[in-house]
Parts: C-alpha cells; structure tokens; sequence
C-alpha cells in the first residue's frame, strides 16, 4: 500500500484548503445557514469555475478524473470547513448514480449540468421503512404504455429544496424487500403529481420528504437496466460513505487541534488546563482516534480505486464504523474540554459535533456496518 | 531466551492468526442458541476487533518513519492485544483457565477446547516481545500506554 499523493492530488488539496482557510471562515458559514437557499450560490459557482463539481468523474463524461482519492481530498477539506453547500448530495451521490449507470446520452444531458453548476440534484433512496436497507421499497414504477409510473414517498431527501431532479429508487418487481425488481429513474423536480415538504436537517442542510403520485415518466427516465438498480444504488451509497468518511476525518482533526489550542491558553488554578496530564492524555486518545480514521479512510479509498468488489464494500463499512466510533469520541470530549461553551451556537464545536453525529447515521450506523461488515 | 521483536508485518500476521483463532473457537463452541459464532454480542465484539486490526493494519503503514504514530500504533495494538484476550476468556469460559506445563500436554493431550491453551499462550508470547520493543519498559500493560501517551503530548501538543 502506498498512501502518498500524485503532484495533481497535493495541488487540488492545497487549492481546496486555501478556499476553507481564506473564504470561509465559521461566521461567514452561519449567514449562508440562516438564508434561503441555506448554502452560498456564488461559492457553489466558484466550485464550478474551479473544476471541483467534475471531480469525481471521468474525463471522457467531462470530469475531472474520476478516482476515490480525489473525491476523498476535496471531502476531507470540505470537513475541516464544515461546507454545506450540497456537494455531497448533488454530486457524489445523485451525480455518482449518472456516473454508475447512466447511459451517454444521460450523462451528457445530466452528469454535464451537474459538473457545470447548471443544475443541482438528489438521491431520494430513503423509506421510512426501509432504516437502512436499500432494498425496502414501497415506491413503485409501473410500466405504461409510453413510459412508467411513479408512486410512493420518499423521507429525508438531501438537497431536495434544491434539486432540478431526482434519482429515485423504486420497485418495479418483485416483493417489498427482494434484491431483485429495484429500478433507478431520473425524475424531473417539476413533474406533475410530485409534492414535498422542506426542512433544515440538525446539521444546518436542507432536505425533504417528496410524495410521488402518479408521476408519468417517458421511457428514457429509467437509469441502467430495469429490475437490475440494488448493485448499482449500494455502489453509489458506498462511495458516499467514503465521502462522508473524508469529512468526518477532516472535522475530526479541526475539533482536537481547536480543543489543543483551547487548552493551551484556557487557565485554571493558575495554569493553561492543558499542563494537567489527564487532560493531555485524553487529547492524545482524540488524536489517535482521528489517526486511525485516517489511516481506514485511505485504505478504502485505495480499495474503491482498485474496481468496486467485495474487498472495497468490506473496507467502506470498516470506514463507516471506524468513523462512527471515533467521531463520537473526538466530537464529545472536544465538547467536554471545551466546557459549557462547546455547546454554544457561537463556537463552531458543537457545530462540528452535530455534523459528525449526522454522519454516523447517513447511510446506516455502526451496528448496521459491523453486521455487514461480518457477512462479506 | 525472549524472541526477537516482532517487525511491523509480523505484529499484523500474530494479530491476524488470532482472531482466526478465536473464530474459529467460537465456530465450534456452543452459544445460546446454535453456536459462539451465532451470538450477536460475540460477534459485534469480534467484529469490531476485526475493524480495529484493518485500522491498525492501514497505520502501520502511515507510521514509517513517523515516531508519534508509531507510538499510537503500538499503543493501540496493546489495547487491541488485551482487548482480544478479554474476548478469548469470555469464549473460552473454564477452558481459559488451565495453565499446564507444556510436557503435560505433550504426553497426555490438550485440556478443554484443543486450541484453548495455544490462543491464550499466543496472547501471553505476544506481550513480551511487544514490551521489549518498547525500550524494556516493563510489561505492566497500563504503565506502558501512558508513557506512549505522554510521548505524544510532548511531541504533538508541545506540553511538558
């Protein structure tokens, strides 16, 4: 295993980190939050401009490249930033199915509005049924005589507010759970009979419940290959994993770096707390922790380079446990050290802690993935 | 004679062939209903001792040439280690006990499980070698993580 970074990598690492460091800082963060559509348009624009929306992707689809890595190093920075523009939702996951299974003429009508900022989107794959499994689905596609139709529910829909169009799992066979008879379509925002409800999540995103009532599809909306949607939907949702293993990587290290500093300079019975040796030691077991992250996150990521196989779905649910465990550790004892202020809204603590309790949940917990984890 | 400290790759191997071990303990041992291995909270704990070898496994590599992450390596396998022999007892239950000389065994054959005696003599052997890597610090388990602790304090965090 060789875990160092190509000359491209090191500069789309330093370019992503001048960004965070110089544009956005916490208080500029909290206005985006508080204002409609609660993320900047103009740095989702300079993301854009900057090639960052086409990273994941192949050259050939007009991409950047296209590898794990790379997807991991913008994430990773984008976690020290706490960034909530939906980059995440648009592009690694609603882009990242175009990218699994769209056909050319769909990834050039919908990959290429992604990558230019044209257009935003969203993976609604979630039933409140369904907890974790991708497979329970309510939501029906049925065939008709031009086309399909489209009915169910889908909850908590990230970057719903936001999308121009959905990707949504749906069952077009089968029974409520089988592997088989999952389908994906590619559903336009303003179709007639789609219906939904807006919301901030805990974490500062935006998301939605979406009803879908008799949603006439044509017949070019299915994404890949009828009946045949589940390898292609738990692809997409392990490289999100990924993605929201970087970040938490990168809000992990910003949490015991800003909790060291705090100890440095917050004195108690004459000295900076951080000369006791039971203060030191409990940093330490944060920085440990977020190093062993670390070191999974790069493993997986190297795995998923190497094709999408059992290996890689093994380490991606490694990664998502490890990062569950270590982002509960690292985000309550940096809140701890912190004191009363580490829940304070002014502080960006509790703000990196929240986002990282998120994540634990995105894309299912640590007992789902330790499950999983045994079966492969 | 002590054996000679264990290269990085070696420390992964020994911490690989017992947790194939103990899985394989578990497969043959019965659980309440059906085998040890069909346990849930034996298997979450096994689990997760498994993601924490993969981890540690990624680190190492992370770790040449780099002495704090060396240290959390070595702090973290040492846990790993004594997390791994708490699993091993609660498998194993009365047959972690016995600790018989080893012509015993030779000349009459094994006590309990038949690997009983090899995965908890395979615990003890890779604790020495582990503690005299660590600059003959004495093997006192809890003295020997908080030493690496405060190595990475200094080092990381610039406290004395």
């Amino acid at each position: 295993m060789d875990f160092s970074f190509t000359e491209e990598q090191t500069l789309l690492q330093d370019s992503i980190e001048r960004f965070i460091n110089h544009d956005y800082g916490f208080e500029d963060r909290q206005k985006r939050i508080r204002q409609e559509p609660g993320y900047s348009a103009a740095a989702w624009s300079k993301f854009a401009e900057l090639g960052w929306l086409g990273v994941p992707f192949a050259e050939s689809d007009g991409g950047f490249g296209g590898s794990a890595v790379d997807t991991m190093i913008v994430m990773e920075q984008f976690g020290k930033g706490l960034v909530v523009e939906p980059y995440l939702a648009s592009v690694v996951l609603a882009g990242g199915a175009l990218k699994v299974a769209g056909s050319s003429a769909q990834k050039e009508h919908y990959l290429a509005a992604i990558i230019s900022g044209t257009a935003q989107a969203a993976l609604a794959f979630v039933e409140p049924q369904g907890r974790f499994n991708l497979a329970d689905l309510t939501t029906t596609a049925r065939k008709s005589a031009d086309g399909w139709v489209l009915d169910g529910y889908k909850a908590v829909v990230l970057n719903g507010p936001s999308a121009e169009f959905f990707i949504v799992s749906a069952r077009t066979s089968g029974e409520q759970r089988d592997s088989d008879g999952v389908s994906l379509f590619i559903v336009p925002a303003e179709a007639a009979g789609i219906s939904r409800r807006d919301y901030p999540t805990v974490d500062a995103f935006r998301a939605s419940e979406v009803t879908f009532e008799a949603v006439a599809l044509s017949a070019d909306a299915l994404l890949g290959a009828a009946d045949k949607g589940l390898p292609m939907l738990e692809q997409v949702i392990d490289e999100g994993i990924l993605a929201v293993g970087a970040e938490a990587v990168g809000a992990m290290e910003v949490l015991y770096k800003d909790t060291v500093e705090y100890c440095k300079t917050r004195e108690q019975f004459g000295q900076p707390i951080g000369k006791f040796q039971v203060l030191q030691h409990r940093m330490v077991d944060m920085f440990m922790e977020h190093e062993q992250a670390k070191s999974l996150l790069y493993m997986a990521a190297m795995k998923m380079d190497e094709g999408y196989s059992d290996e890689a779905k093994k380490a991606a649910s490694a990664l998502k446990v490890q990062i569950g465990k270590s982002g509960r550790f690292v985000g309550q004892n940096a809140v701890q050290l912190h004191g009363g202020m580490g829940m304070t809204d002014e502080l960006n603590i509790g703000h990196y802690f929240k986002r990282l309790t998120t994540i634990d949940t995105l894309f299912g917990n640590v007992d789902f993935h330790l499950k999983r984890f045994g079966r492969l | 004679m002590r054996p000679e400290p264990a290269p990085d790759q070696s420390h992964s191997q020994v911490l690989d062939d017992l947790l194939a071990q103990l899985a394989q303990i578990a497969r043959e041992l019965p659980g309440e209903d059906g085998s040890l291995w069909q346990d849930a909270a034996f298997q979450r704990r096994y689990q997760t001792l498994r993601v924490t070898q993969l981890g540690l496994t990624a680190l190492a590599v992370r770790a040449e040439g780099d002495d704090c992450l060396s240290w959390a390596l070595s702090h973290r396998r040492d846990v790993l280690r004594r997390d791994l022999a708490e699993l091993a007892f609660t498998a194993l239950g009365y047959q972690a006990l016995p600790d018989p000389d080893p012509l015993l065994i030779d000349n009459e054959g094994p006590i309990g499980h038949h690997l009983a005696l090899k995965i908890m003599r395979a615990l003890a052997d890779y604790f020495e070698p582990v503690s005299q890597q660590a600059e003959d610090i004495p093997a006192v388990s809890a003295g020997l993580r908080q030493s690496f602790k405060s190595r990475i304090a200094s080092r990381v965090f610039g406290t004395e």
